[in-house]
């Protein structure tokens, strides 16, 4: 099998299970949203993919060979958290190098290219700084550079852009299409914004029911249209509500902006 | 469990603030306060009040049993030039680097073990809760009969009044290691050195710096007893000395010139490193 495959057959937290008959193919290169409702298992879904969570029955296999060994994480691999997770005691330089040591003990001839990343993400001037010393969204632009620095073929992001000011998430998102078209990695992207799904994917997995399970596996017609507030999201947004109105409505209610939407009539 | 650390000292541990929780916002200040030049103004007027008061008081008593700070001055001067002070301190210095270090070294490794094993932490709680209630002159006595009247049985007995107090704290600082970036550490599949001197060991540091301040104090008090018990060298056993002659005088110069002496490290070694180390902080 080509791709990415995850397979799980049961993933529970004590007697609780969260995730059962999960079977997702993904193409390299491919943009994969991850939408639904709060609680529902995506982020474990992402630590099962990231290694960092092992405790389950199924497999996640590469060209049908296991992605990693039990308890380690997959090489290659780019994962932005839902807080930008950055070492305060490492300057920004140091932190987006941090991802590189493993590829510099391996390749003494391996020449760092935190600089080149930094550059790309605006933050040449601020490579000396301490984190703290940044704002929000700059500290969420080192944990991209430091994404991007391992040439990542496969890239894991939960919620990357939630708490930012609508501006600063919006410059993210550019930024984070700039890097994918460079890289091109496979990316799983967690989300509860269906719009932001809509802007950046080629393809939105819904998860839902209890235990979860892929309830809808949408592709997503590409637009040209970057802006989570466009005419023309709103339409597919709408669009797909309408169609899929059970499956959904969960959904919306998780989702500040349309709420938003409903109250004022938009 | 409070008890434990509350007996062992450690309950000043300051907390590691500046972590996640306080990224984006504003630091915390670290509380062990950093000194400005009116906190060093304080403490050198406190220290000449404390000289001047000592001075009218041993004026006003007038006998041996209290000589002025010029003698115990004089005195330390004395043997200063006679060299006596300054080996029995180099001696003394010795003994209470190699404790610390013996200490520190065995007890950061076992604090964090305690702190990272569940089922450690229970097999050794019990005998650790035991040898912190065990007195230092006991552990110093049982080490020079066992041992003999060693320079390694000094080492050895030191050593042990001091791993306790160090593994308590360290466990402390190993339990409250942020599993969010441990895990930024192996998903990124950070080599082991490097992730303990760039991901673990900073999140310790403060542990680790108020243990070695807590133990450079105790230590040397440590190191007194055990020399006067069964050394015949060092600040320890020439006290002893001035204990039979009566020597208050030169009982006070001997203190004071190596209490001088731990503060002189601690102001020229321990500030600066805790400084370096919290930098990210300012």
């Amino acid at each position: 099998m080509k791709g990415l495959n995850i397979h799980v057959i049961e993933k529970r937290y004590d007697d609780v299970v969260v995730l059962a008959d999960v079977d997702i193919t993904i193409a390299d290169g491919e943009f994969v949203a991850i939408v639904g409702p709060s609680g529902v298992g995506k982020t474990t879904l992402l630590s099962m993919v990231a290694g960092l969570d092992a405790d389950y029955t199924g497999a996640i296999r590469y060209d049908g060979t296991p992605l990693a060994a039990p308890g380690q994480s997959p090489s290659g691999l780019g994962m932005v958290f839902q807080e930008p997770r950055l070492m305060p005691w490492l300057t920004v330089g140091e932190n987006v190098r941090l991802a590189e040591a493993e590829r510099l003990t391996r390749d003494r001839s391996y020449v760092s290219c935190a600089d080149r990343l930094l550059d790309e993400v605006g933050l040449r001037a601020s490579r000396d700084a301490w984190p703290h010393q940044l704002s929000g969204g700059m500290q969420r632009r080192t944990a991209l550079a430091r994404a991007f620095v391992v040439e990542p073929w496969l890239l894991l992001m939960d919620e990357p852009f939630v708490s930012l000011d609508p501006l600063a998430a919006d410059q993210l998102r550019e930024l984070l299409r700039r890097l994918c078209a460079r890289v091109r990695p496979l990316v799983l992207f967690v989300t509860h914004n269906l719009n932001e799904a809509l802007v950046l994917a080629d393809r939105i997995l819904f998860l839902g029911d209890t235990p979860a399970r892929v309830v809808l596996d949408y592709r997503v017609e590409p637009t040209d249209s970057h802006d989570l507030d466009s005419p023309e999201i709103a339409a597919l947004s709408r669009q797909l509500q309408a169609r899929h109105r059970g499956l959904l409505s969960e959904m919306a209610g998780s989702n500040p902006d349309e709420s938003w939407r409903r109250k004022e009539g938009v | 469990m409070s008890s434990i650390r509350h007996r062992a000292g450690a309950g000043d541990v300051p907390r590691a603030s500046g972590r996640l929780e306080t990224q984006a916002g504003a630091p915390t200040r670290w509380l062990g306060s950093r000194p400005s030049q009116r906190g060093w103004l304080w403490r050198g007027a406190s220290l000449i009040g404390l000289a001047v008061a000592w001075e009218i008081a041993a004026r006003i008593v007038g006998s041996n049993m209290l000589p002025t700070p010029v003698a115990v001055l004089a005195a330390m001067y004395r043997d200063t030039r006679s060299g006596q002070l300054p080996l029995a301190l180099g001696i003394t210095m010795a003994r209470v680097v190699a404790a610390f270090v013996v200490a520190m070294s065995i007890g950061t490794v076992i604090g964090f073990m305690m702190g990272r094993s569940r089922k450690l932490n229970l097999l050794l709680d019990g005998p650790l809760v035991l040898a912190l209630n065990i007195p230092a002159l006991v552990i110093t006595i049982l080490c020079y009969l066992w041992l003999g009247l060693t320079e390694v049985a000094v080492i050895v007995a030191v050593a042990l009044n001091k791993i306790p107090v160090v593994v308590v704290t360290v466990r402390e600082g190993s339990r409250a290691i942020d599993a969010r970036l441990l895990a930024v550490a192996q998903v990124y599949r950070v080599p082991r050195t490097v992730r303990l001197w760039r991901v673990i060991l900073p999140q310790l540091y403060p542990y680790l710096i108020a243990s070695a301040r807590n133990g450079l104090a105790l230590i040397w008090k440590i190191v007194l007893v055990a020399e006067l018990l069964g050394r015949s060298n060092g600040v320890g056993f020439e006290l002893s000395v001035f204990f039979q002659y009566f020597d208050i005088t030169s009982i006070l110069a001997y203190t004071l010139a190596f209490a001088a002496l731990v503060m002189i490290i601690e102001a020229g070694v321990m500030r600066p490193l805790e400084k370096r180390a919290m930098r990210w902080r300012e």
